[in-house]
């Protein structure tokens, strides 16, 4: 078995948080408090990732389709994970094609969106076929990467004075509730459920002792980066103007200028979004072929392969970017990605839990005589 | 396994992919756009760009010298949205338009007053290569105008102009640089409103047009920053003059650097000698008080610098002395926030953001407010201003006592 090291952990698990999350401001719909979403989302989203770390730490070295089936007998258990390698693969294909367009958008109008998306599958396929091992050290290999640019942006904006901190007041002007009804289960489902696709590597690292620490804090870690570059949008962009904007954080780089010469940042941050989007896409891709993994005996090179022209296929499916946001924001993550990050995860939970608690019964039962 | 035929074909072909041969740009292929001005005429759009020529800067060094050909030119289109007379401007034009290195974007009174900004600012900030940090400015006249002045010192007068902005914003806090990106947060705020320099020839436009006006010494005409354009939502609604627009800065906090100038004694008139003091550091904190349905703002306007000329005969050094003279001061920014407050009231406009304050400090209050329909006719303000002068400079009594003493004998 491939084994990864808790370092590799935390990059994978940063980065693909990280994600294409800082481009979009998430709950911009209750205007200035969309930060106090993110916070809700935050922890609810917290509070699954324990749920998830629970169905692990049950069952070390199983990962989740082996759980599934363990829990839910072969044919329901066959069923969910023919669901969630579906559900991978049309993650993964939301990504290419987000980022296809965001090339197109921004700085290659021209190019065929076809071509960039295949170019992005045929690299991420490539990775996958690598393997496990090979995908985690390219996630830690291009952390400290990312992690420096996203600094030197921050830094660069603070230096730029272009924060107007005094437009997030006034601060809850229609009190709690509207604010509740963004995050859940919105931003929830993005970004901060998408962690469930991690039931599939957790079963790959070495110390298992380690896996809830490490887990919890780079989340915390990420939580608190994603809070700041939506605060930062709101500051620097008004809500008014951030609330038209397809990609505030894009607008906001655009506006530092240093000295009349570090100006014009906008292919900096293309770039480490694509670093985000490069590792969100494969990680859901390798998902879903490790899943089909169970499921089917071929190759993982044929199961690359089959996956990742299914999920390049599928990334046509929207006539357009308008279309594959509207399908995106206002239908999966309102209807269909709960089910797959809190429904089942849930349901199996309260299963593993009632067997547990059964086991300890009878134990007790046994123990007297 | 022999793989090397494999990797060499791979090698191959992925350099066909990543070319980018779709979105090519060549330098010489593109025309860069420099500043840009928009006019309308009937029902349509009159879009104006001030091209840079690459060939007539590149051969001289130095700025000013007049060379045999102009730095920029100019051309107009129209059309019956922004886009289509861009559209137009490549049926007359040899290269592609190339928009991300333009800094300043001039609208016309008209343009303004009659249409509104919504939809020049949507145009702006829909596409790529636009830039959110390009200048705004507004004309009395018509704004093509303002891309055929040459200036002086200069060769591109759009960068010039954003220059001239950024310069005088430095040194006279009247004057504010706006940028695309706040002008519109501005414009979209229920509860404030947008200030928009005027840019302004004086002088004969036809001299200073042509090439030859470089080559003597006195300008014909000359660009230069004039009042203050203030908006209602998107609509351009008045002018507020040099005395005014110094009261909006007192009043928004952004006074800088500003001299003020101001009589020897309290009841002095006219023909009394004047003295200069110039601001080094400014704060001004607005907050509301409502007493019995009456909205009150106080104004506390804290600002520091030193005496900087004076034609008063009168001894500095003591301290009582100063301290009149921080009176007196104190009276003349009353008097412009004063006016400036009264003239707002008249057009309706608040560009300091008086409603901004209320609603976060005074919720309740705040809706009411909205709900009136001159809001801003209920709210009435109470400026407490200290000045505090901190030195005299290198001398610290006036020279006019020099004079007195050598009459004597």
């Amino acid at each position: 078995m491939e084994k990864i090291d808790k370092y590799q952990l935390i990059s994978m698990t940063i980065l693909f948080m990280i994600g294409s999350t800082p481009l979009y401001e998430l709950g911009i719909g209750v205007k200035q408090d969309a930060w106090i979403v993110m916070v809700a989302g935050l922890v609810a989203g917290l509070l699954l990732l324990a749920l998830y770390l629970y169905i692990q730490r049950n069952h070390a070295g199983m990962d989740f389709f082996q759980i599934l089936n363990a829990h839910l007998g072969k044919l329901v258990g066959t069923v969910l994970s023919v669901c969630y390698v579906v559900y991978f693969a049309y993650e993964s294909m939301r990504n290419t094609r987000e980022f296809g367009d965001i090339i197109n958008i921004s700085f290659l109008p021209n190019t065929p969106l076809s071509l960039l998306m295949l170019v992005m599958v045929l690299l991420s396929g490539y990775a996958i076929s690598k393997g496990v091992e090979v995908f985690f050290r390219v996630a830690e290999f291009m952390f400290p990467f990312t992690i420096f640019g996203y600094a030197a942006l921050f830094c660069l904006i603070i230096g730029s004075n272009i924060i107007h901190l005094d437009r997030l007041l006034q601060v809850m002007e229609h009190g709690l509730l509207p604010i509740l009804e963004q995050a859940i289960p919105e931003v929830i489902s993005f970004p901060f459920g998408q962690i469930v696709v991690f039931l599939m590597f957790w079963s790959h690292l070495n110390e298992k002792r380690k896996m809830v620490r490490v887990s919890v804090y780079s989340y915390l870690f990420v939580g608190v980066l994603l809070l700041l570059f939506n605060v930062l949008n709101l500051a620097i962009l008004d809500p008014s103007i951030t609330s038209i904007t397809t990609f505030p954080l894009l607008r906001s780089v655009r506006l530092i200028q240093i000295a009349n010469f570090l100006e014009r940042l906008d292919p900096v941050i293309i770039l480490l979004i694509y670093i985000g989007i490069f590792v969100k896409m494969t990680a859901f891709y390798l998902g879903a072929v490790l899943g089909l993994a169970h499921l089917v005996r071929i190759s993982r090179f044929k199961l690359t392969v089959v996956v990742g022209a299914a999920i390049y296929g599928m990334s046509f499916l929207a006539p357009n970017f308008i279309y594959h946001v509207w399908i995106g924001f206002a239908q999966n993550l309102k209807y269909h990605f709960p089910v797959f990050q809190i429904c089942i995860p849930a349901l199996l939970a309260a299963i593993i839990f009632c067997k547990s608690w059964n086991d300890k019964k009878k134990k007790r039962a046994k123990q007297p005589s | 396994m022999n793989r090397w035929p494999f990797l060499i074909l791979l090698l191959l072909i992925v350099p066909l992919f990543v070319t980018g041969c779709w979105d090519s740009k060549e330098l010489n292929s593109l025309s860069i756009i420099s500043a840009t001005s928009i006019d309308r005429e009937r029902d349509h759009w009159v879009v104006t760009f001030q091209v840079i020529i690459p060939q007539a800067i590149a051969t001289q060094t130095g700025g000013g010298g007049a060379g045999s050909q102009s730095p920029t030119t100019i051309f107009s289109t129209n059309g019956r949205t922004i886009r289509e007379a861009m559209q137009n401007a490549s049926l007359e034009t040899s290269r592609m338009l190339f928009f991300a290195h333009n800094s300043i974007l001039i609208l016309s009174e008209k343009v303004a007053r009659e249409e509104g900004v919504g939809q020049i600012l949507d145009f702006f900030l829909r596409p790529f290569e636009s830039r959110e940090t390009m200048s705004i400015l507004l004309t009395k006249g018509k704004a093509s105008d303002l891309l055929e002045v040459l200036i002086p010192l200069e060769k591109i007068s759009g960068n010039a102009v954003k220059r001239v902005i950024d310069q005088s914003q430095r040194n006279l806090s009247q004057v504010q640089n706006i940028k695309l990106i706040d002008f519109a947060a501005r414009v979209a705020d229920p509860n404030a409103s947008a200030m928009v320099p005027e840019l302004q020839v004086s002088g004969n436009l036809k001299g200073q047009s042509s090439l030859d006006a470089l080559k003597s010494p006195r300008n014909e005409a000359v660009i230069k920053l004039g009042e203050l354009g203030v908006f209602r939502r998107d609509k351009l609604v008045g002018w507020l003059n040099g005395e005014e627009s110094r009261g909006v800065a007192w009043l928004s906090n952004r006074v800088k650097n500003l001299i003020i100038v101001y009589p020897c004694s309290a009841k002095g008139g006219e023909r009394d000698s004047l003295s200069s003091f110039r601001v080094l550091k400014s704060s001004t904190k607005l907050s509301s008080e409502i007493q019995g349905g009456k909205v009150t703002m106080k104004v506390q306007i804290n600002a520091r610098g030193v005496l900087d000329e004076t034609g008063c005969k009168m001894d500095l050094s003591n301290p009582r002395v100063i301290a009149e003279q921080q009176r007196i001061i104190a009276k003349v920014i009353n008097g412009e926030v004063v006016s400036t407050w009264n003239r707002l009231r008249t057009i309706e406009t608040d560009a300091p953001g008086f409603l901004d304050v209320i609603h976060r400090e005074h919720p309740d209050a705040w809706k009411k407010l909205a709900q009136s329909k001159h809001p801003l006719d209920e709210i009435t303000i109470r400026p407490q201003i200290r000045v505090n002068i901190e030195h005299t400079d290198m001398i610290n009594k006036p020279y006019s006592t020099l004079l007195e003493q050598n009459k004597r004998p």
